[in-house]
């Protein structure tokens, strides 16, 4: 499907139509549609006299606060693209990213030093009610945001998402969530765990605002505490549920988590690390009447490309489960076992960073004649009986003993052995040299012993050459997810140390 | 040098190698049935022996059955001292 309005006017709209609506709702504060309409008016017509021509993007820092997205439709109101930055970045990660991005304003929904700039509480502009023109307003191929992705080495690269990019993603993402939610109720109510600035939230904060659902954000000072999360999330009746699978793992770790807590969720939708069988098998269990929906994406090709609904089969069947296949308006091309991403929601490219963005995009023509973004992903994947599979990160192969050792593969054998919930397999370092190979396994019905554990390595012999075969497991309670929600492979490689 | 001082270092030795604190537990644990020593980790050990103890043990001068439960290394190590 394609939009066949912009998305801020898609947003217009049902502002217009349902004033009353809440759209943004946080654990003690929500937004109406009518007020965050006017709000982001009155926003935009003040940064476009405080900026004049300074058209640079404009970071907006905070967590989960409605003011947030204020900011954001704000900033493209104004035409300008905006920034996100989550509390949990490191500080000197947040002055990096505000070196890059350098505009002399911040806007802020939450305290923030820095020196050299003038950070603005967004609640605490003063408005007149100014109307900010429609002409102003990001369109086309223009920046909308800017997000910012660690690089494994170095200084953060901010992906640059254009209108179009967004418009493009969301025309196809709506379309998977409309089929999926059939017979749902017209204002659902999405979930949120990623913080805005992981691009996971694109898919529920736009999906929903564009749907005229109402965002259920999920703050990190709940998502600490299992007992309050679970009455805030009951109590918030979600329909569509948008997480990572780490995420979705640790709900799974309680057995309260399961359709009768959560009655209406409908959807579970998946992206930014692979899906387990383990995972899926479970939601499917406990939530009959809800689809699980798997996709892949990179943030460099606007959140997910493709997607597939996980049946049985695919549980039963030896693969891996599959990413699907690509929306309409992308393909996804091999380079050896490298996965390119070619299409219409391809990125521009890295903000202000040239050498990186030659690097890791280039143009193809079409079919068409039409020149076409290409992304390379990092990503090693294959196609098989009509779906793609993603295998792992290409970084993540290592070489031991001369081997090159994919460690995803590891992972997924360890994973299919019988009580093994989760696994992650890490390289231990000896100076630059890698010495071994240690699986992390979550395993809660095991005895974590020595024993057990050299039965687990017996098991893996089975089904792996003997240089795969990890030469320790670790067992732990759970295993560590970054602020973003994702296995924290730095934490369990720092823990060999 | 003491027994005691020459069991921490080769336990400390062998701990960094295997990965892992069995061996502290267990003196007699098989390290090569467990795949917990592999030849690369061999040559690391007596060269690390080498480096803290002062002891040149040849790989050729030694079978592996004789070196391959950490109580057995220690006993190796320590007749050399002697």
């Amino acid at each position: 499907m394609i939009l066949d309005k912009s998305v801020l006017e898609i947003i217009e709209e049902i502002a217009a139509k349902y004033p009353g609506r809440v759209a943004i709702k946080s654990q003690d504060q929500s937004l109406t549609y009518g007020e965050l309409w006017r709000r982001s008016d009155q926003l935009a017509a003040w940064l476009d006299d405080r900026l004049e021509d300074n058209k640079k993007p404009v970071m907006v820092y905070g967590h989960k606060n409605p003011q947030m997205i204020v900011c954001f439709l704000a900033c493209v109101k104004s035409g300008r693209a905006y920034c996100p930055v989550d509390i949990s970045m490191p500080k000197n990660r947040i002055e990096d990213i505000a070196a890059i991005i350098d505009n002399e304003v911040i806007l802020a929904s939450e305290p923030l030093e820095m020196e050299g700039f003038e950070v603005i509480n967004a609640s605490n502009v003063l408005c007149s009610d100014k109307n900010i023109s429609r002409e102003k307003r990001v369109k086309k191929e223009d920046v909308f945001y800017i997000i910012f992705t660690s690089g494994s080495t170095g200084k953060p690269k901010g992906v640059e998402i254009t209108a179009d990019n967004l418009k493009n993603f969301l025309g196809w993402s709506k379309e998977l969530i409309d089929n999926a939610l059939k017979g749902r109720e017209k204002n659902g109510v999405f979930l949120n765990q990623a913080p805005f600035s992981f691009d996971l939230s694109v898919m529920d904060l736009y999906n929903s605002l564009v749907s005229g659902g109402t965002l259920l954000c999920l703050e990190k000072s709940l998502q600490a505490d299992t007992a309050r999360m679970f009455e805030y999330m009951s109590l918030g009746r979600p329909e569509c549920w948008v997480s990572t699978p780490s995420f979705a793992d640790m709900c799974l770790a309680d057995p309260r988590f399961n359709g009768e807590m959560l009655e209406d969720i409908k959807l579970f939708l998946f992206c930014g690390e692979r899906l387990s069988k383990d995972t899926a098998g479970k939601l499917m269990e406990r939530f009959p009447a809800a689809k699980v929906i798997n996709t892949y994406g990179p943030t460099e090709s606007t959140v997910a490309v493709t997607s597939v609904e996980i049946t049985k089969d695919m549980l039963a069947a030896e693969d891996l489960l599959p990413i699907g296949i690509p929306k309409k308006g992308t393909e996804i091309l091999f380079d050896g076992e490298e996965m390119l991403i070619a299409g219409d929601t391809v990125a521009k490219g890295y903000f202000k960073d040239r050498e990186k963005t030659e690097k890791a995009f280039f143009q193809l023509l079409d079919s068409d004649g039409k020149k076409c973004n290409v992304y390379r992903t990092g990503d090693s994947g294959y196609f098989k009986d009509g779906y793609y599979y993603c295998t792992g990160r290409i970084d993540l192969q290592v070489k031991l003993h001369g081997y090159r050792i994919e460690l995803g593969d590891i992972e997924s054998n360890l994973m299919e052995l019988p009580e093994v919930e989760q696994a992650a397999v890490v390289p231990r370092y000896d100076g630059e040299r890698i010495r071994n190979l240690v699986a992390f396994v979550k395993a809660p019905n095991l005895e974590g012993s020595f024993k057990v554990g050299r039965a687990l390595r017996n098991a893996l012999k089975e089904k792996l050459p003997a240089y795969m075969v990890p030469k320790n497991v670790v067992f732990v309670n759970e295993m560590p997810m970054t602020a973003n929600g994702k296995l924290d492979r730095k934490k369990l490689e720092g823990s060999l140390a | 040098m003491e027994e005691k001082k020459v069991r921490e270092i080769i336990l400390d030795l062998l701990e960094e190698i295997c990965g892992d604190d069995i061996i502290r537990e267990e003196l007699d644990i098989n390290l090569l049935e467990e795949d917990l020593i592999d030849s690369l980790d061999y040559t690391e050990l007596l060269i690390g022996i080498e480096e803290n103890i002062g002891i040149i043990m040849a790989p050729s001068e030694l079978t592996r059955e004789e070196m391959d439960t950490p109580n057995k290394i220690v006993a190796q190590v320590m007749k050399r001292i002697k």
